[in-house]
C-alpha cells in the first residue's frame, strides 16, 4: 500500500482531572500492560519506572479554600519540536507520521538520558535495575511486549502493541481503518472514574477531538509550543494556572530583580 | 619516474582516514552495538508463544465483587480488567484487583503447612507436615478443660456471608464451646448498628446511593475503596450531571477528603459529638422528619440529650466551625440524604457511641426504608437464618483454647494484640493465609488456603448493596500443590475434635446448594460477560442450567429493592447510659501530655499491614509518592518542628506497647499534635523475599475494651543510629 494514500491519524487523550480520584489504577493497569517489572527493594519516586505517574496537587491553603487534584503524567505525545527527538543520538526515539504516537525503541537507546533531561514532563524512565520478577511472575507476562533491560530508557507509546493488535483485526476483517473501540490504552481501559478519553485528534467528530476542543481543556507547558496531544480538563482555574506554570512564573518580581 | 611516498604522505592519509571515520556512520555503529551488547539481554524473561484467549471470573479480594476479564496465553491470565457492563463492577476494577492474578505467585505465598517457634518478630517459622499440625491442634484443644478456656475452637470469618461462612457455623455449632466471630467491616458499621436500633430487626439491607444527593461520611473512605469501587466511582464521576455532593467529616487529609465538595476536619476523637451537634441543629430547625415521634421510641430523650450539643459547644471540641455544622446539618436535610460512619481499614471501627449518634441521624431525616436512603434487600435465596455473630470486642480475654483465622481477605486490620489477648495463654492461633502477612507471622500454625484466582469461590451481595447479587469466582490457576482447601480443614480438625459432628460438604455441593435454591427461587436474571446479555432466571429451566451460566462468568442479580416495612428506632438504645457517656464527652477529651502526640493508623483497604498486596503495586506505593509506604508519618510543619523534625527525617516512636520507627512527612493539611501512620505495604524486598516484618503501627495500638483502636499516644523524636 502506497504511504501516502494511508489515512493519517493523531491520537491523543484527553484526562478530567475533575473526575480523577488519585487511586493509581492506570498506573497498575500500564505497569502490567507494559512488562513493567516491580520495584527493586531500594528504588524510589525519582528512580522508579512508571510510564504513567499520578501526581498529587493542592492550591496552597492550608483553610477551608484547600483544594487537591490529582495529575496523572504520562509522555505528551509532543507535536512539534518534540524535544525528547531532537537530543537522541542514537534515533532511538522518532515520531510515527501515520499515528503521530512518540516512540521510543529500548534497542537503540545508549542510556545516555538526554532525553530524560529534554523532557518538560518528567515523563521517562531509567532501568537502573536488570529487570526481576518473583519467581514464577514472569508467566504473567504480557506476550506482545518485550521487556527491556537494565541501561536504557523508556516511555508511554499508548499501548503501541495495541494499535497492532487492532491494526490486525482490521487488516483480517478486510479493513483499512481500525474501530476506535478495537485501539484504547490500559490506562483508559482501566480508569474507574472514567477520566481518561482516547482517540483520534484529527475526528473533528471524535469525543476525544470534541474534549479537546472545549472550552476547559488545556495543555501542560503550551508556552513551550510542543503542542502535547495529551490535553487536560478541570473546571478549576488554579490547575489550569499551574499547567502553564514555569521556574520563571513562579518567581515574584523582587526575586527577578 | 613515479610518485615517491614520503613518510609526510602515510601520516596524512592515517590522519584523513581517522578524520573520515569520524564523519562516517562507523563510530554511531559502534556506539550502537556496544549500547546493545553491554545489555544483559540473556536476563529477559522469554514470553509465550501460546494462543490468547478470553477467560470470565469474579474478584474475590475484597467482598465487592467486581467481574474479571482475563487476557490468557496458554491458559495462564497475564491482563486482568473490569468485565464492560458488570452489574457490580460496572466494568472497572481497583488498582489491588488489576494485579489479583499475580497473587497466586506472590514471593511471599505459603505453600504448606508451618509451625512457629513462638510469638514474637523472631520467631521462626518452620515447615510442618499438615497432618502433623492438625494433630498438635487437637491435643492443645482436647489437653485444655473448659474452665481454663470456655471457648474451645473460635473463628474468625474475614469474609462473613458466604456458603462457607454457613460451614463454618455449623461446624462450630457442633463442637462444644464453639464460638464464630466476624471480622469488622466498614460498609456494614451503618447497617449493623441500624439493625442494633430497630425494634424488628432484619429488614436493613442497603444504601441507596444510586438516588441520593448528599453523603454525609464520618471517615468512611468513600472514595479510597468502598462498597462497590466501580459503583462509587461511577455515582462521582457523574456527579456534576447529578448535583451528588460528598461531605467529609474526617481528622485526616484523606484523598476522600481532599476530593470531597466539604471538609469538616474534626479534631481526633470528637465524631460523636459532632453527630450529636448535628442532630441538636435538625431538632433545633425543625429539620427532622414529619413523623419522626411515630418511627422512633425514644425522641424526647434524645432531644433532650442533644439539647446539650449546641453548635458553639461542639465547635469548642469539635474545631469544626459553628457556621460550617449548621450549613451541614442544613445541607442534609435537604433530602434525598445518607448518613454513613467508617472503619479505617487499618485504623478499625468508631466507638459504638459514635456509630449510634452517627446511625440515629437518618433515623432522624427519615431516610430509613425511603427511596434514595436506606432501603430493604431481600435475603439472599438459600441463605440460612442465624443468630448475629460475635464480634472480637464481645469475647472475654484468654476465653479460647484454639483461634482459628480464616484466609480471606476482608481488607481491614485487626492488630494481633487484640487477637492474642483472647486466647488462652497455652491456646493456639492457627492462620489458613495463603500469604505471609505480620498477622500469619505471629500464628502458631499455618494451613495455607488456596490464593486468589486459584479455587473455584463464590461471591454474593456486595457490602452495602441495595439488591442481592451471587457470582462465581472461576478458578484461573490450578491449585498450587500444599495448599488446603478450608472445607478439607475443617474436615481434618473435626477428626481430632472432641464432641465434634458434622458432615463438611464438599466445595461443589456446598456452591451448587446455594446455586440450587437462586434458581429455585426464580428471582432475578444473570448477566453474561461475553456479551452483555440479560437472561431471566425464570427462562432456564433446570437447575444445571443456571449453574452452567454461573460456572460461565454470569452474575445473578436479584429483581430489585424488597418492600420496607414501618419500623420503629431507638435512637439511644443504650438508654441512659449511653446519654451518660454522650454527655461525659462535653468536658473534653484529654489531651496528650507532655511530648506525647496523638497517633491514628490508617490503611488503604486490602492493603494494610495485614495484608499483601502484588509486588506491581510497588509503582503506587514505593516507586511515586501517591499513596504512603508502611511507616510513613504524617506531621503538621508546625508538630514537626517542635520535635525538632523535617520533612524526610526517620524519626522514632514509643509509648508502653512498643517502639517503631518511621519517616516524616510533614502535611500542612495534618492538624498539629496528631501524627497519622501508615499501616501498609512494605518496600518489595527481593534481597530478602521471605522477610515480612512486623505489623507496624498497629503493635503501638492498644485496643480499648470497647474493641477500638484508632487513637493511642506516642512519643516521637529523631532516630539515631540502628535506633528500631
Amino acid at each position: 500500500m502506497d504511504p501516502k494514500s494511508e489515512k493519517t491519524a493523531r491520537y491523543g487523550m484527553v484526562i478530567d482531572l475533575d473526575r480523577c480520584t488519585g487511586c493509581g489504577a492506570c498506573m497498575v493497569a500500564c505497569a502490567v500492560e507494559h512488562n513493567v517489572p516491580p520495584a527493586e527493594s531500594s528504588a524510589t519516586p525519582r528512580t522508579g519506572i512508571t510510564w504513567l505517574r499520578v501526581y498529587g496537587m493542592d492550591n496552597g491553603p492550608e483553610d477551608s479554600g484547600r483544594d487537591t487534584a490529582y495529575i496523572p503524567m504520562l509522555c505528551q505525545q509532543c507535536g512539534h519540536d518534540t524535544p525528547c527527538i531532537a537530543v537522541c543520538p542514537q534515533n532511538a526515539v522518532d515520531v510515527d507520521p501515520t499515528t503521530g504516537i512518540v516512540g521510543q525503541v529500548p534497542q537503540r537507546c545508549l542510556g545516555c538520558r538526554y532525553c530524560m533531561t529534554a523532557c518538560p514532563y518528567h515523563a521517562r524512565s531509567f532501568n537502573w535495575w536488570d529487570p526481576h520478577w518473583p519467581a514464577g511472575m514472569e508467566k504473567t507476562l504480557n506476550p506482545d511486549v518485550s521487556p527491556r533491560m537494565r541501561g536504557v530508557v523508556e516511555k508511554c507509546n499508548f499501548c503501541h502493541a495495541r494499535l497492532h493488535q487492532a491494526k490486525a483485526k482490521a487488516a483480517l476483517e478486510g479493513k483499512r481503518d481500525i474501530k476506535p473501540a478495537d485501539y484504547v490504552p490500559a490506562c483508559v481501559e482501566s480508569c474507574p472514574a472514567r477520566a481518561m478519553v482516547f482517540g483520534d485528534l484529527n475526528d473533528a467528530s471524535s469525543d476525544v477531538a470534541l474534549a479537546a476542543a472545549a472550552a476547559a481543556s488545556f495543555q501542560f507547558l503550551p508556552r513551550l509550543g510542543t503542542e502535547p496531544k495529551v490535553y487536560y480538563r478541570s473546571d478549576r482555574d488554579w490547575i489550569r494556572r499551574k499547567a502553564d506554570h514555569t521556574v520563571h512564573s513562579s518567581l515574584t518580581e523582587a526575586e527577578h530583580r | 619516474m613515479g610518485p615517491t611516498i614520503t613518510r609526510r604522505d602515510l601520516l596524512r592519509l592515517a590522519g584523513g582516514s581517522a578524520l573520515g571515520v569520524i564523519f562516517s556512520p562507523l563510530p554511531w555503529k559502534l556506539l550502537d552495538d556496544s549500547a546493545i551488547w553491554t545489555q544483559n539481554w540473556s536476563l529477559n524473561p522469554p514470553l509465550s508463544h501460546a494462543p490468547i484467549s478470553l477467560a470470565y471470573s469474579t474478584c474475590t479480594l475484597c467482598p465487592g465483587g467486581c467481574g474479571i476479564t482475563a487476557r490468557c496465553t496458554g491458559g495462564v491470565p497475564f491482563s486482568l480488567t473490569g468485565t464492560k457492563s458488570h452489574p457490580v463492577g460496572r466494568g472497572v476494577l481497583c488498582a489491588a484487583g488489576l494485579a489479583g492474578h499475580q497473587m497466586a505467585m506472590h514471593p511471599l505465598r505459603i505453600v504448606q503447612a508451618c509451625a512457629s517457634s513462638g510469638r514474637s518478630v523472631g520467631a521462626v517459622i518452620s515447615p510442618l507436615e499438615r497432618e502433623k499440625a492438625i494433630a498438635a491442634i487437637g491435643a492443645i484443644l482436647n489437653g485444655l478443660s473448659a474452665r481454663d478456656a470456655p471457648h474451645s475452637v473460635a473463628l474468625i470469618d474475614r469474609r462473613p456471608g458466604r456458603a462457607l461462612s454457613a460451614v463454618y457455623r455449623n461446624f462450630l455449632s457442633t463442637v462444644p464451646g464453639g464460638l464464630y466471630i466476624v471480622s469488622p467491616s466498614a460498609e456494614d458499621a451503618t447497617l449493623t448498628t441500624l439493625q442494633q436500633m430497630a425494634a424488628t430487626p432484619a429488614w436493613i439491607g442497603g444504601f441507596d446511593f444510586e438516588q441520593t444527593r448528599t453523603l454525609l461520611s464520618f471517615g468512611a473512605p468513600v472514595l479510597e475503596g468502598w462498597g462497590s469501587p466501580g459503583q462509587v466511582m461511577d455515582i462521582w464521576s457523574k456527579r456534576a450531571r447529578t448535583g451528588f455532593r460528598l461531605i467529609q467529616a474526617d481528622s485526616r487529609p484523606s484523598r476522600t477528603a481532599r476530593l470531597a465538595q466539604t471538609w469538616l476536619q474534626l479534631r481526633p476523637g470528637t465524631e460523636t459529638i459532632l453527630a450529636l451537634g448535628l442532630g441538636h441543629v435538625i431538632i433545633r430547625e425543625n429539620l427532622h422528619a414529619h413523623d419522626i415521634k411515630r418511627t422512633t421510641r425514644d425522641f424526647a430523650e434524645y432531644a433532650r440529650l442533644v439539647a446539650r450539643f449546641d453548635p458553639p459547644t461542639v465547635s469548642a471540641l469539635c474545631g469544626v466551625s459553628k457556621e460550617s455544622i449548621e450549613e451541614t446539618a442544613r445541607t442534609i436535610a435537604r433530602r434525598p440524604s445518607l448518613v454513613v460512619a467508617g472503619t479505617d481499614p487499618a485504623g478499625g471501627p468508631l466507638p459504638n457511641e459514635a456509630r449510634t449518634a452517627i446511625a440515629a441521624l437518618n433515623v432522624l431525616l427519615g431516610t430509613m426504608g425511603t427511596r434514595a436512603g436506606i432501603v430493604a434487600r431481600n435475603p439472599l435465596p438459600g441463605e440460612p437464618v442465624m443468630p448475629p455473630a460475635t464480634t472480637i470486642d464481645q469475647v472475654p480475654d484468654q476465653s479460647i483454647r484454639i483461634l482459628i483465622i480464616d484466609g480471606a481477605e476482608s481488607g481491614y486490620d485487626i492488630p494481633v494484640s487484640l487477637l492474642r489477648k483472647k486466647v488462652h495463654p497455652q491456646g493456639a492461633i492457627v492462620s489458613l493465609s495463603p500469604l505471609l502477612t505480620p498477622m500469619t507471622a505471629w500464628a502458631d500454625y499455618i494451613i495455607p488456603a488456596p490464593a486468589h484466582l486459584e479455587l473455584l469461590e463464590e461471591i454474593s451481595t456486595a457490602p452495602g448493596a441495595v439488591t442481592c447479587s451471587y457470582a462465581l469466582a472461576r478458578p484461573l490457576h490450578p491449585v498450587r500443590e500444599g495448599s488446603t482447601d478450608p472445607l478439607d480443614f475443617l474436615r481434618l480438625l473435626s477428626a481430632v475434635t472432641a464432641g465434634a459432628a458434622t458432615t463438611i460438604p464438599t466445595r461443589d455441593a456446598m456452591l451448587r446448594a446455594r446455586a440450587d435454591a437462586i434458581h429455585a427461587s426464580g428471582r432475578g436474571k444473570v448477566f453474561m460477560p461475553q456479551d452483555g446479555a440479560w437472561i431471566e432466571v425464570k427462562g432456564l429451566a433446570t437447575t444445571e442450567q443456571f449453574w452452567q451460566k454461573l460456572s460461565e462468568g454470569g452474575c445473578w442479580i436479584d429483581d430489585g429493592p424488597a418492600q420496607s416495612r414501618s419500623v420503629s428506632f431507638s435512637l439511644l438504645p443504650g438508654g441512659n447510659d449511653e446519654a451518660t457517656r454522650c454527655l461525659a464527652l462535653l468536658s473534653g477529651s484529654e489531651t496528650p501530655e507532655g511530648s506525647s502526640v496523638t497517633v491514628m493508623p490508617y490503611g488503604v483497604r486490602g492493603a494494610t499491614a495485614s495484608a499483601q498486596v502484588s509486588p506491581i503495586l510497588s509503582k503506587i506505593f514505593q516507586e511515586s509518592n501517591l499513596k504512603d509506604l508502611d511507616g510513613t508519618a504524617l506531621l503538621h510543619p508546625g508538630t514537626a518542628t517542635s520535635y525538632g523534625l523535617a520533612d524526610g527525617d526517620s524519626a522514632t516512636m514509643h509509648n508502653g506497647a512498643g517502639t517503631m520507627r518511621v519517616v516524616v512527612r510533614c502535611d500542612g493539611a495534618v492538624l498539629p499534635g496528631v501524627v497519622h501512620v501508615a499501616a501498609g505495604p512494605r518496600r518489595n524486598n527481593s534481597d530478602a523475599p521471605g522477610c515480612v516484618g512486623g505489623e507496624g503501627i498497629l503493635s503501638l495500638c492498644e485496643p480499648g475494651s470497647d474493641g477500638t483502636w484508632r487513637l493511642t499516644t506516642a512519643t516521637i523524636g529523631k532516630a539515631h543510629g540502628s535506633e528500631i
